[in-house]
């Protein structure tokens, strides 16, 4: 074994620096594309300072009222002298408020299972593409065996198995949504690593965790970024599925989907708001990242003249 | 990822369009001898009428099937198959038939159908829940053409009661039929007002008027019962005409319904009460600790721990608030019209700093921790009414959590989920109903101690035991004496309340919604009965 060879690809990270700047401006040619990070920059903000902006901890049952529950947008607090813009749900809980908490919910939910998700799912997908053999096949009929199930079932069953709370949310999202991962990341390595340079690579001795990590994973992170941003949505509107089905977080600290169960029962008595509003908060935001998700493929991808 | 998106869109603009199909057929006046359809909320799991004993079956099966005899709208006893009733010593009761009763298919009621109707009843194969419950006791014989004994192990004073629950089948056709047979109406042969037509399940049951039924005839000659069991849309059927009747109004709608010029509403306090249950066994409760998540001794064993929580939870808020008429306050184990109630008992109100202080007399000052468990989908609204009771707690100083889940999880957990199978919970949400009519079920089964080998304290998930009271019931329900039985009974239930061994939080009411031409004057055991609504006018 040669003891140390100089890598060839080394500087590959300064040379991506140029067509980074290339791809963000081809980014911003799209309007929609455009409109699409906004809302969602304007989202995470609205959810990070959630408490900044929030006049009421919806979390905290002393700051509610009973007696001021089931009001009208507008009306104003009999309590506490402020007015509840989007009205408030039958505990007295300011709608306003508790979207911008149940954001953060929904947000981190959804951030945090897809990024755990897309690691263990590149990692595994990466190491089947390179190592071929027996380890590829137990990891992809593992992916088979996780993608014939329904999602939601299974999300379901590890929810019923482990209960509530929302550790257990990010865990059975993750649980779902890392085959996905597993599969592109095989896929893109696979062809990535038929190409001259990994076969350079290996004549030159370069060790395999050095070739995974530093020639084979940065050239395949375009469509695993693609995937993670469509994830997250998913992530998220999976949550509000089994928040809205009564097995996702706690009742008393609603995300979206609960929000949306707990006002559903309203609907039909004309108090949309209850429902209404999370609705809305929950489709734009997947409008959003959806958008944003669907740009960036346009934009990552080669073959597409952009 | 392009379909993915196109299909994402596509079902966004989808869920745009109609969030609530109505249909859109013309509303029909009813009249007199025509058809009344009903819309249930729940769907009868079964056409055989010992099969499963749950409300939604009780109410099929009783259009069908007599019972010997019957409970009225205020659950009082009134003559069934059996003319008249008296108990000739205190473990012998004797039935006499009435003459004239027939099957649908002819037969003469007799006393042997009615004995064969109680075995079959005890034992019917693959039943969810039978009856033996309220007849393991009793051996029947046949003293005469027209006379029933029944004999009793113990002296029991509300046999016809108990034998209210059983609906009677023919004989001859009851020996070979199984339930599938019931299903697919061959069997299903009873001697009741309405005759069985058609049955799919999860769609339709149609009935049709028995014009030999025994007493008076009801006013519609067709009855149609359809599922619907989402609140919404039950409501959106019967101001669409679709249906003339529904059962359960949601309580989000009993207020525009009543502004509806073209619906009326028809009222019942149900024979159930809705309250939180401490755990009262253990000496150290799984869910009730320090605010800091370490053991403490369970504070529910502390009389005045009990009673702070049941000055702090403002019982008439929650039944104005968040049941918005859907239930009347509760302050003991069965309204008033339940044999046993007792008037004297108080309804109190509310009293924050009270209850903090008597918390602070019990030795905590600073509260202590502890979760709140219960269904969140079994009773009216039940998840906000637990997320009301913490908010009341909180302001007393209770650090609590709500945690809400599926019934069928939730029951199995209360009864035997915790440590070596005994209930898990150490504070919760249940309900009780006295299914006879008379306090004495709601007595014996939540209140009096649990033992295992006699049945007694069958619900009693909180382990309550005060052997005082367990005397009382016993000796109420071995007394034959009406006057002397209510007296005990008013004396358990003052005791109970004395001890806080639950807190009452209310009686659900349920809500009929009908078109404004039907009369109705509500019931009090939640059955929807074709019988009981007329053609107004």
């Amino acid at each position: 074994m040669p003891v140390d060879l100089v890598d060839p690809f080394a500087n590959e990270a300064e040379e991506t620096a140029r067509p980074m700047r290339d791809l963000i401006r081809s980014y911003f040619r799209s309007p929609i594309g455009t409109f699409g990070l906004v809302l969602m920059v304007l989202i995470v903000l609205a959810a990070v300072f959630a408490p900044f902006l929030s006049f009421q901890n919806p979390y905290d049952l002393l700051q509610l009222d009973i007696l001021d529950g089931q009001l009208k947008p507008g009306e104003t607090s009999a309590a506490y002298g402020y007015p509840y813009m989007l009205g408030t749900d039958d505990q007295g809980r300011d709608m306003f408020s508790a979207i911008l908490y149940g954001l953060r919910i929904s947000l981190g939910v959804g951030i945090l299972s897809a990024t755990t998700a897309a690691l263990i799912g590149a990692t595994l997908g990466l190491v089947a593409a390179y190592h071929g053999g027996r380890l590829e096949s137990i990891i992809m009929r593992l992916v088979d065996f996780q993608l014939s199930f329904p999602t939601i079932l299974v999300a379901l069953m590890i929810l019923a198995v482990m209960g509530k709370g929302i550790g257990n949310v990010i865990l059975a999202l993750v649980l779902v949504e890392w085959a996905t991962f597993a599969r592109t990341a095989r896929g893109v390595g696979l062809v990535e690593s038929r190409k001259d340079y990994i076969e350079a690579s290996h004549v030159l001795g370069v060790p395999s965790w050095r070739i995974l990590l530093r020639h084979l994973l940065p050239n395949c992170i375009p469509p695993l970024i693609v995937i993670a941003t469509v994830q997250v949505a998913r992530a998220i509107s999976l949550e509000a599925t089994l928040s809205f089905l009564g097995v996702g977080v706690p009742i008393t600290e609603p995300s979206l989907g609960l929000l949306i169960s707990n006002g559903y029962q309203y609907m039909f008595s004309g108090m949309y708001w209850m429902s209404v509003f999370p609705g809305l908060a929950l489709l734009v935001t997947i409008v959003a990242i959806n958008l944003v998700g669907d740009r960036l493929r346009d934009v990552l991808n080669p073959r597409k003249d952009t | 990822m392009e379909l993915d998106r196109r299909i994402f869109l596509g079902g966004m603009g989808t869920l745009l369009i109609p969030t609530a199909f109505l249909p859109a057929s013309p509303a029909f006046a009813v009249e007199l001898d025509g058809t009344l359809t009903i819309g249930m909320s729940t769907e009868s799991s079964s056409m055989d009428p010992h099969w499963h004993i749950q409300t939604a079956n009780s109410s099929v099966s009783q259009h069908i099937f007599d019972r010997i005899v019957h409970l009225d709208k205020n659950q009082i006893e009134v003559p069934g198959l059996a003319e008249s009733w008296q108990s000739i010593d205190s473990n012998t009761w004797e039935f006499t038939l009435r003459d004239g009763a027939t099957f649908h298919n002819g037969d003469p009621v007799t006393v042997e159908d009615l004995i064969f109707s109680y075995e079959r009843a005890s034992n019917v194969p693959g039943a969810i829940f039978n009856l033996r419950a309220y007849l393991g006791d009793k051996r029947f014989e046949k003293v005469g053409d027209r006379t029933l004994r029944v004999i009793t192990e113990h002296a029991n004073p509300i046999v016809p009661r108990e034998l209210a629950t059983t609906a009677i089948i023919s004989k001859r056709i009851g020996e070979t039929a199984l339930p599938e047979d019931y299903n697919s109406g061959e069997a299903c042969i009873g001697s009741g007002p309405y005759k069985f037509v058609d049955y799919v399940p999860g769609q339709v049951i149609e009935l049709e008027r028995n014009e030999e039924y025994w007493g008076e005839l009801p006013d519609w000659s067709r009855v149609v019962i359809r599922p619907i069991p989402t609140g919404g849309s039950r409501v959106a059927a019967l101001q669409s005409g679709d249906v003339n009747v529904i059962d359960t109004v949601p309580p989000s709608d009993v207020e525009h319904l009543e502004n509806d010029s073209e619906i009326d509403l028809g009222r019942g306090t149900a024979n159930r009460m809705i309250f939180l249950f401490f755990d009262h066994g253990r000496d150290v409760s799984p869910y009730a600790t320090a605010k800091d998540g370490s053991e403490i001794p369970n504070p529910f064993k502390s009389r005045l721990v009990r009673d702070a929580f049941d000055l702090a939870i403002d019982k008439k808020a929650i039944a104005a608030r968040i049941l918005s008429g859907n239930g009347a306050p509760a302050e003991q184990l069965v309204p008033a019209g339940i044999f046993g109630h007792n008037p004297d008992i108080p309804l109190r109100n509310a009293d924050t700093a009270k209850a903090k202080a008597m918390l602070e007399e019990a030795g905590y000052p600073d509260g202590f921790k502890v979760t709140l468990h219960g269904p969140n989908d079994r009773f009216i609204r039940d998840s906000s009414v637990m997320q009301a009771a913490a908010q009341m707690l909180a302001r007393i100083g209770i650090d609590i959590e709500v945690d809400a889940m599926p019934a069928n999880i939730f029951y199995k957990r209360a009864s035997s989920g915790g440590e070596g199978g005994v209930p898990e919970f150490s504070f919760f949400l249940v309900g009780y109903g006295a299914a006879t009519g008379e306090v004495s079920a709601a007595l014996r089964n939540l209140i009096h101690t649990y033992d295992a080998s006699t049945g007694f304290g069958s619900n009693n998930r909180g382990r309550y035991s005060n052997p005082e009271i367990d005397l009382l019931i016993e000796e109420g329900m071995a007394t034959l004496d009406d006057v002397r039985r209510e007296e005990i009974y008013k004396t358990c239930c003052a005791m109970t309340v004395e001890d806080v061994a639950v807190v009452p939080l209310y009686y659900p009411i349920s809500v009929w919604g009908m078109q404004s031409d039907i009369a109705f004057e509500g019931r009090s055991d939640e059955r929807t009965l074709a019988m009981d609504f007329n053609a107004a006018g």
